[in-house]
């Protein structure tokens, strides 16, 4: 059976972080370095003061992405989800509201539902509130938003569906705070990406819903690339072999030539092996020196959520055509990354956005400016 | 739509406490690694090794994911002790793919997915996807779910806590020969279930091929 591969468009987009609780809104903070992280008490064992990203609004999480999906269908032509295919990604699902559970019922699973507790929590909210035709969750850490979006384009490329939406969403929890900061990654400042002196991430919640279709629009998802890194379950490999690889497949995919990126989206999480690992990638294969940029200082990280939201954000740079600053940086590590300090506005057709997890697990994707939408 | 795929090789496995017998010596030579595999990560080992796995993409599902991690994890941030960085690193619902990748050193494409008790359909559905391109797909699906509060949160009774398939597949044009009815099985979690019952049917047959609908 032959591929049909067809293109894949962006179609509509949404996104609730720390950063703002709209697109614009957080595409806004990220050109004027408004940063949604704070230093909040309550997460941490000892009381002390963490670093994180929590969305700023008196909604539960749930409702949050029940609008951001209605958001996307006020704005699409289509009437409902019938014939849409839902991609979730979500590293926790319904953990933080199954460590609430667990604490109130003074340490007791009997109160425990898997249907609100499991990775498929959010399947189970949405597709009670939407009629999509039919959905799949990934889990693979934080990359899990990313792997919905690649899964997205081969169903549409196949033929199998004309829409796909992508929601990538994860909550803050105790367990990601607390296991971070176990793993000696956890900032407790904000962030720096690719700094000298960085101090590690910041555990953020967000939600990004992207829909994808074969209807032509000014943003085409242009190549994806995976890979893994084959070497050790939290570390990436320090030479950055598995991040090049999937940025080697994502641009085989667009069928483009490294210097035909004009800007990456790095994953740059502001922990030191990240940061080194893709730096050293992104040098190594991108000898014409792209700008290159982590929204994540301004953002937190959104683990599962970050390939989505990332996507969006990297949507914004080439619908605006400006490249966002690195908010925070002083002290670049490799001089030889294009890490620009102030927003440059420039032509932009290309952007590659990386996102990478546990396990070795990468994800890169390209977007293409295909025409200006006035 | 509808994809076809070849069933190469496939292998099962279940306990109703602790899979035995997981060749984890043989399989896992390094000391230091092996001490670090979840029960899930052993037992997708273990299947991988029975359906001639080499270096294959690997499409992985399990609906509780790492249950013994994630109960060390909550119950420490509870008791207020120290949380451990191997259980949470260990804790990712990829962790099984993940150790089989490091170990075969297989830089190929890994994706986990979850969906509670439709599980083993999404596993089927995403590897019919990622066939179209032409090569071997590893398709796995574990569940290792053996910790002290397990009855609390076992409504179905399922007496197997470890269970796992294997299908090692390809696109074919060639005619299916099975069909997904939905078989249930009590003994196991149904988040294998469909899984399950492809391996059952494959076995009967000389060259398997499953239809699957998306």
């Amino acid at each position: 059976m032959p591929i049909k591969n067809r293109e894949v468009y962006l179609q509509g987009m949404s996104a609730c972080c720390s950063a703002g609780i709209s697109v614009d809104e957080m595409f806004s903070s990220t050109l004027l370095g408004r940063t949604g992280v704070k230093k909040h008490q309550g997460f941490l064992d000892n009381e002390e003061l963490s670093a994180i990203g929590k969305i700023d609004s008196n909604c539960s999480f749930n409702e949050l992405m029940i609008e951001k999906v209605e958001e996307i269908l006020e704005h699409s032509e289509l009437e409902d989800f019938t014939n849409t295919f839902l991609a979730i990604g979500t590293s926790v699902g319904g953990m933080a509201w199954a460590e609430k559970q667990f604490i109130k019922d003074s340490g007791s699973y009997k109160n425990i539902k898997l249907e609100k507790q499991s990775i498929y929590s959010i399947s189970h909210t949405l597709n009670q509130k939407f009629n999509f035709k039919d959905s799949i969750t990934f889990s693979t850490a934080c990359t899990s938003s990313s792997n919905a979006i690649v899964f997205a384009k081969e169903l549409i490329e196949a033929g199998a569906y004309d829409t796909v939406l992508v929601l990538g969403a994860d909550s803050i929890s105790y367990t990601t705070v607390n296991g971070f900061n176990a793993l000696g990654v956890l900032s407790f400042e904000i962030s720096t990406p690719f700094d000298a002196h960085r101090t590690g991430m910041n555990v953020a919640e967000g939600i990004g819903a992207v829909l994808f279709g074969v209807q032509p629009s000014w943003i085409k998802l242009a190549g994806v690339g995976c890979s893994s890194d084959a070497y050790n379950i939290t570390n990436p490999h320090p030479d950055g072999n598995g991040a090049k690889l999937a940025m080697k497949n994502a641009l085989k995919s667009a069928k483009l030539s490294a210097n035909q990126i004009d800007y990456i989206n790095a994953h740059g999480t502001g922990t030191v092996a990240n940061d080194s690992s893709e730096g050293k990638a992104i040098v190594e294969l991108f000898p014409d020196r792209p700008y290159v940029g982590s929204t994540k200082s301004i953002t937190g990280h959104t683990l599962g959520a970050c390939g989505a939201i990332e996507v969006i954000l990297s949507a914004m740079v080439l619908e605006q055509q400006i490249v966002p600053s690195n908010f925070n940086l002083k002290e670049e590590e490799l001089e030889s990354l294009n890490l620009p300090k102030n927003n440059i506005k420039k032509k932009i057709e290309f952007v590659l956005s990386n996102a990478f997890a546990f396990g070795g697990n990468n994800v890169s994707l390209i977007l293409q400016k295909v025409k200006n939408e006035n | 739509m509808k994809i076809n795929l070849k069933i190469i090789s496939a292998s099962f496995v279940s306990a109703d406490e602790k899979c035995e017998e997981l060749e984890e010596k043989r399989l896992v030579p390094k000391m230091m690694l092996r001490r670090r595999l979840t029960r899930g990560a052993k037992i997708a080992i273990y299947l991988a090794s029975k359906v001639g796995y080499k270096n294959e993409r690997i499409i992985f599902g399990s609906a509780y994911g790492e249950v013994k991690a994630t109960v060390d994890i909550v119950e420490s941030i509870y008791n207020k002790t120290l949380l451990s960085p191997t259980a949470f690193q260990n804790s990712v619902h990829n962790t099984p793919a993940s150790y089989l990748s490091i170990l075969s050193e297989n830089q190929a494409e890994v994706t986990t997915v979850s969906d509670l008790f439709n599980t083993s359909l999404s596993v089927l559905k995403t590897g019919a996807i990622k066939a179209l391109r032409g090569d071997k797909l590893l398709l796995l699906n574990v569940d290792a779910f053996n910790f002290t509060g397990v009855k609390d949160i076992n409504i179905c009774s399922i007496s197997k806590l470890e269970s796992g398939v294997a299908l090692m597949v390809e696109i074919t044009d060639e005619e299916a020969n099975i069909s997904i009815d939905n078989q249930k099985n009590s003994e196991i979690s149904p988040s294998l279930w469909q899984m399950l019952e492809i391996y059952n049917k494959s076995k009967k047959l000389d060259n398997p091929i499953v239809e699957v609908e998306l």
